[in-house]
């Protein structure tokens, strides 16, 4: 794999097309679970081991699956993945289980596993499926466990289930509401896409002035 | 030229013909792959769960364990603690599943609330209390429930803080009517509190943990049967009423057991007093009332209680009781025969028995028919001067809503109508129990529909 292929899927995973703040998708577990860090990056993990997993598996077989069918092969791929990742959680990890509840089972159902095995894995290879896969769940793990952070230390003064300060002197009870969770959510896709707009149109602007710079001198040279 | 044509235009068609079920054919074979492509993922995924399974599959001990060590972390076992009581497991709220002890004195229990929860359904929990002179719930955990979709509700911030240092003897009453603990959940929490009670019952009462007036006395009843009051399990029934309308002279009725072992062996305990003034007698329950008025009723007493507290145990029992209080007039005379001719009705059930009472009331026992499943409930409606004054339900058959029918529906349903009638169901129901309500208004009907015929209640039909 080309290197400037590589770098193209990791930054779509991760900023151009993160699947939380650019892309929108998985809004339901986002809202949730980021009512704690740790339940967050649980989540996380837990979506990026079912979406590496189901990319490439989908990406294996997407000569053999018929189109027709693709949908319910699709979803019967990913719900094994993600049993297994609860029944992993279940064992090893089983106060995170009790946690994440019925949103991890919720998995089966998120978009951005479905819409990825639909839209990358079913027509690529399996090394660029399997980075796909990779950096979109870093970049839904990044943004959910961003959220979180901001949620947990102004609604409940703690960081990763560590208290910093006593509650009842400063704490904003609204951050853990539902409201709160819209009201974060809503602030971080602003805040991101303000910045990655920034940047997108500096760079464009620095590209253009690179590739229009050698015609100026050509075009002075004509006219001399 | 015409011919050549023509031959043509058959080729032609032989041509399409022939194309039209290489496509047919060709779809077949597509749509068969797709099926075989699917069933074989399936299977695949199958397998590979199964494995999975077999190498992270979790027991009902892990889970034990693991809800063990979050309510009581301290927890280590006594080996030489003796477990559960299966015999005494049952309690009124619920039963007790297992009971375990740690070294300091604590116990654990699991317990399961009685079907009060959502939709009928019901809780486990594992509830934590603490040892000493004055025992407290130090932990609990939901561990399963059956029908508890918003069990979800209550969280793990609710598990350390509801019930928590509570004394043993507390009793978390049911509220089906909201304003409970808050999580959103109030039938589920009904349960919680149901299972909680039934642990918190076991300690008191089997464990010893704490001594009541109610666990003293109930001391005494076993003392006083014996080796007879093995296998019984006595369920005090808190009824003020009753308390009150089995007081005798200057003796008041302290409490009142209701002592089950099975359906057809049960006993009435009646408790006078207290302490060293405690006067207990223990009458059989499943007599008519004439056979509980003689000597062979009675199965123990107190060594020189007072006769006049025997007589009063031997006159009643909780049911009459009951009846008394629709119709305090009701005195039992005898049973009256019943008349086949007007014992079924088709559209309302049969009318099983008849009580008759000195002041020339009757009791009615019918069965109406057309309840929830097709199943049945059977009722006692007491008829004076044509009029219904009052009525209770006996039993029913797969009725699981009929607890939704409660003691203020028996005292406003039905009471004071005339029996000349037909009665409506109109508004002689409870939402989401139509059917069992359906089956009460037929058995009510039932019973009217015979005394009018029978015994010239109301006019012949």
């Amino acid at each position: 794999m080309k290197k400037g292929r590589f770098n193209q899927i990791a930054l779509d995973g991760l900023v151009r097309q993160n699947p939380t703040l650019r892309l929108v998708l998985g809004t339901c577990p986002t809202l949730a679970v980021t009512i704690s860090a740790i339940n967050s990056f649980g989540m996380g993990m837990a979506v990026l081991f079912v979406l590496v997993c189901s990319n490439v598996i989908i990406s294996l077989l997407r000569n053999v699956i018929p189109d027709r069918v693709r949908i319910p092969c699709f979803i019967v791929i990913i719900a094994t993945f993600v049993t297994i990742v609860s029944m992993f959680m279940e064992a090893f990890l089983p106060s995170l289980f009790e946690s994440l509840g019925v949103w991890l089972a919720l998995i089966v159902v998120n978009c951005i596993v479905l819409g990825r095995a639909e839209s990358f894995a079913s027509h690529n290879p399996v090394g660029e499926s399997a980075l796909d896969g990779l950096f979109m769940g870093l970049g839904f793990t990044l943004s959910v466990t961003l959220i979180a952070i901001v949620r947990e230390l102004l609604g409940s003064a703690s960081f990763f289930g560590m208290e910093l300060w006593d509650p009842s002197k400063f704490s904003i009870k609204f951050f853990t509401s539902n409201a709160g969770a819209f009201l974060t959510y809503g602030l971080f896709i602003a805040i991101f896409n303000v910045c990655y707009n920034a940047v997108d149109r500096k760079l464009k602007h620095k590209h253009a002035q690179q590739t229009l710079a050698p015609v100026t001198v050509a075009e002075t040279k004509e006219a001399e | 030229m015409a011919k050549k044509e023509k031959t043509v235009a058959v080729e032609t068609a032989d041509t399409s013909v022939s194309a039209e079920k290489a496509m047919k054919k060709g779809t077949v074979i597509q749509a068969v792959k797709a099926v075989a492509v699917l069933v074989i993922i399936c299977l695949v995924c199958g397998a590979l769960l199964a494995l999975c399974n077999d190498l992270l599959y979790v027991s009902d001990e892990v889970r034990a364990d693991r809800a063990l060590q979050k309510i009581y972390p301290n927890f280590k076992n006594d080996d030489s603690f003796a477990g559960l009581d299966s015999s005494k497991a049952s309690t009124p709220y619920g039963q007790v599943l297992s009971v375990k002890k740690s070294t300091d004195g604590a116990y654990i229990l699991e317990a399961v609330s009685s079907n009060i929860g959502f939709s009928n359904g019901t809780v486990s929990i594992f509830v934590a209390v603490s040892g000493g002179t004055d025992p407290k719930i130090v932990g609990w955990t939901v561990d399963k429930n059956v029908g508890q979709s918003f069990i979800g509700n209550v969280t793990s911030k609710h598990q350390k803080t509801w019930f928590i240092n509570q004394s043993i003897t507390v009793v978390n009453p049911e509220n089906p009517e909201g304003s409970g603990l808050g999580s959103g959940a109030t039938r589920t929490e009904n349960a919680i509190g149901y299972a909680i009670n039934a642990a918190s019952y076991y300690c008191i009462n089997v464990l010893k943990l704490v001594s009541t007036p109610e666990s003293e006395a109930k001391d005494a009843v076993i003392a006083l049967l014996g080796a007879e009051a093995d296998g019984y399990n006595f369920v005090a029934v808190k009824n003020a009423d009753y308390l009150e309308a089995c007081k005798v002279d200057e003796h008041e009725l302290s409490f009142y057991f209701e002592g089950k072992k099975t359906e057809s062996d049960p006993l009435a305990v009646y408790v006078y007093g207290e302490d060293e003034n405690r006067q207990i007698v223990v009458v059989k329950d499943n007599l008519t009332h004439a056979e509980r008025l003689e000597e062979s009723a009675v199965v123990a007493k107190s060594e020189g209680i007072n006769d006049s507290l025997v007589a009063k145990a031997q006159s009643r029992s909780y049911f009459e009781y009951q009846v008394q209080k629709s119709h305090a007039a009701f005195e039992f005379a005898g049973m009256g025969d019943i008349n086949s001719e007007f014992a079924t009705k088709d559209e309302y059930g049969t009318a099983n028995k008849v009580y008759l009472s000195a002041d020339g009331a009757i009791m009615v026992e019918a069965t109406g028919k057309g309840g929830f499943a097709s199943g049945t409930v059977t009722v006692n409606v007491i008829i004076a001067d044509s009029v219904i004054k009052g009525w209770t339900i006996v039993s029913n058959v797969d009725q699981s809503y009929i607890g939704n029918i409660k003691n203020e529906h028996m005292t406003s349903w039905y009471v004071g109508q005339s029996i000349g009638q037909p009665i409506e169901l109109g508004s002689n129901k409870v939402t989401g129990t139509t059917l069992s309500s359906t089956a009460i208004n037929n058995a009510v009907n039932m019973a009217c529909y015979y005394a009018r015929n029978t015994l010239q209640q109301g006019g012949a039909e």
